[in-house]
């Protein structure tokens, strides 16, 4: 308990947001930036991450409350800030956690047809969310007793949880002077899958004043579920020696990051289009796509009603009374074998952008674009359990030299007004290295930050 | 020179980051305090008895009859304050009971915690019902505030004691009741579990 709770709690505070990579949106001098827009305009040669350093992106966000909330050295009673914390906290909070690692990362120009740009790769992804489950919190921090006549809801309970590899290859085509056009086919590779969404149903105390006793508790049409995919064979594995047991779990991870487990399908689709000479317009939607969870799948699902109302005396029943026999009966804990599909988290990437400061004199790289400087907006969502999340941001991209470029963001969305994110790209000779971090106002004190963000990578870019 | 003032720069951002970046004053050690608190308010037990279903048959009007008492006696599983998680983590336990009389005879109810094999364990409570005032009248309720065990508290030193109960005899000792008395006892139930849990 004291674990979870440390970690639940520590979580909450190293909160970063969604899947958002606002600096690197449309940042065109990375090849990372096709990750985002297939269709961005992009104009190296070639590219190449560095194996497993390409791209390490971390993002955990935490909507509703920061770990400084809880863990402030004040003086006032943690008991009391963890209930005001509590209750300023709704079921609509969340925590989320991402994860990626590019492995590898390539891509070339046709020679063929000098407008064509192809890349692929694979990376690694972790991504998870878990809803604040508000009324089930309230009724194990309070209990019941102030909470009589209210229901506490399933729905409260909604969080998924993936573990995959993506194996990836696109295509990006300068279409005319105006519009490139870019899109990408994802294999998805699961190496671990749980989700507990859609439940239904409430659990509620009333008063009975002219009821066969003072109350009634009812569980009322519970329908509860948690899908998993990956678990059931891991839980099988019985070893009593710790090493053998690690090892035998990272086999298992292995053959299905290699396309052991389950599989799935999407896309990426995006655009550039140059309204003038100064004016672009980009789009993208990302992971169009869903895994298929066939092998390895263990659903466990509870669905019934209950009233419990005291124990009847003198007991009518000659076998007696056992209530949690009754509960077993009326709402029964199914484990079904059956598989299932679950749609990936869909994002979409909208910028607008204007870029001026048009170089003059001699000495500009400007392979890519003749202006040093480009202000703009841009829009994201990503598709979640409960309802999207959104972002809009204000961006400035400045090219300091031929070796320093920089993106600064300003970021709204629904944890933060005051975010700013910064990307510094070098590139020297053909060697590129990037970092990116956004709430940088918090910094000051990060415990207090509801969100930050970290990518940061190596590349080889001609 | 360009290389050099682009290493420069990003040495003095990242210099900037790391002195400006902190956490302030957080102490982890409070966790030490963390206790929850809760009140899970439960339904007890509950039993309606109403005269008429004792009357013997055949028995004569205005005539005097008594109830066996294994008749009205039972005994149920109840171990929830003997279990470890009570000892240690609850603070103490409140049965307050509320019994509607319309009978027009004092009844007194009795709550003994038994061990799994049947003996009496800790102290015996009594709750006196007051009589009604006839079938068809508002029920009289008891206990009334201020009378005994009302609630029955079980602290932590009582549910100590209790350790061992695995079951609960409940009673009630009706007086000699008249073939012509009608109405109905019903006995309602709730136990307060105050929880005392600390990380």
């Amino acid at each position: 308990m004291r674990i979870l709770l440390c970690l639940y709690i520590g979580l909450l505070g190293c909160s970063l947001y969604s899947q958002n990579k606002e600096t690197l949106y449309d940042f065109t001098d990375l090849p990372q930036s096709l990750m985002l827009n297939p269709g961005a305009d992009i104009n190296f040669k070639y590219h190449a991450g560095v194996p497993f350093l390409s791209q390490i992106h971390v993002n955990v966000g935490f909507k509703g409350a920061s770990i400084y909330d809880v863990f402030a050295d004040d003086g006032r009673d943690i008991n009391d800030k963890i209930e005001n914390t509590i209750n300023t906290l709704g079921s609509n909070d969340f925590f989320t956690l991402t994860q990626q690692l590019e492995i590898i990362n390539f891509g070339w120009r046709s020679k063929k047809d000098t407008n064509l740009y192809y890349s692929g790769g694979i990376y690694q992804e972790l991504d998870l969310i878990v809803y604040f489950p508000k009324d089930f919190a309230v009724l194990a921090y309070q209990g019941n007793q102030d909470f009589i006549n209210v229901p506490f809801r399933f729905s409260n309970i909604s969080a998924t949880g993936e573990f995959l590899t993506v194996y990836h290859f696109g295509y990006n085509k300068k279409v005319n002077k105006k519009l490139t056009f870019g899109a990408r086919a994802k294999l998805y590779s699961s190496i671990f899958n749980f989700r507990s969404t859609k439940n239904r149903g409430t659990f509620t105390t009333i008063e009975t004043p002219q009821g066969n006793n003072i109350y009634q508790h009812i569980i009322s049409n519970a329908d509860a579920s948690l899908q998993t995919a990956g678990y059931a064979s891991l839980r099988d594995i019985e070893s009593e020696d710790n090493a053998d047991g690690a090892k035998q779990v990272l086999n298992k991870f292995l053959g299905r990051a290699f396309l052991g487990g389950n599989l799935g399908v999407g896309v990426d689709i995006g655009f550039s289009y140059k309204l003038e000479d100064q004016w672009t317009i980009t789009g993208s939607m990302t992971d169009l796509g869903m895994i298929f969870y066939t092998k390895d799948v263990e659903t466990y699902r509870a669905r019934g009603s209950f009233v419990f109302e005291g124990l009847e005396t003198p007991i009518t029943d000659d076998n007696g009374q056992d209530i949690l026999d009754e509960l077993e009966e009326a709402i029964p804990i199914d484990t079904l074998n059956t598989s299932y599909t679950a749609l990936r988290p869909l994002k979409l990437n909208g910028s607008i952008k204007y870029s001026f400061n048009r170089y003059v004199g001699d000495g500009c790289d400007c392979q890519d674009s003749p202006y040093q400087d480009a202000f703009g907006f841009q829009l994201f969502t990503q598709f979640r359990p409960k309802r999207p999340q959104y972002a809009a941001s204000l961006f400035y991209y400045k090219r300091l030299s031929n070796f320093l470029k920089g993106k600064v963001t300003y970021t709204v969305d629904d944890y933060s007004y005051k975010n700013i994110g910064l990307l510094l790209s070098t590139h020297i000779n053909k060697i590129n290295f990037y970092i990116s971090a956004n709430n940088l106002l918090e910094y000051s004190n990060l415990a207090d930050a509801r969100g930050a963000s970290v990518q940061l990578g190596f590349n080889v870019i001609m | 020179m360009k290389t050099k003032k682009t290493y420069a720069l990003l040495l003095f951002i990242g210099a900037i980051l790391i002195t400006t970046s902190c956490v302030k004053e957080l102490d982890f050690e409070q966790l030490d305090e963390v206790v929850l608190t809760p009140v899970f308010e439960a339904d007890f037990i509950y039993s309606e008895f109403d005269v008429e279903d004792y009357i013997p048959q055949g028995t004569p009007s205005n005539t005097e009859f008594t109830i066996p008492p294994e008749v009205l006696r039972d005994t149920i599983n109840y171990d929830l304050v003997g279990t470890d998680f009570a000892i240690d983590n609850l603070d103490r336990v409140e049965l307050t009971m509320e019994v509607r009389n319309t009978i027009q005879r004092a009844f007194t109810l009795q709550f003994q915690f038994l061990t799994q094999t049947g003996q009496p364990i800790g102290q015996l409570y009594s709750i006196e019902v007051r009589a009604g005032l006839g079938e068809g009248t508002e029920p009289v309720v008891s206990p009334q505030p201020g009378d005994p065990n009302n609630p029955i508290v079980l602290d932590n030193a009582t549910l100590n004691q209790l350790a061992s109960a695995q079951k609960i005899a409940t009673e009630i000792i009706v007086p000699t009741l008249n073939s012509d008395l009608r109405g109905a006892l019903q006995i309602r139930s709730k136990a307060s579990y105050y929880v005392n849990y600390q990380l």
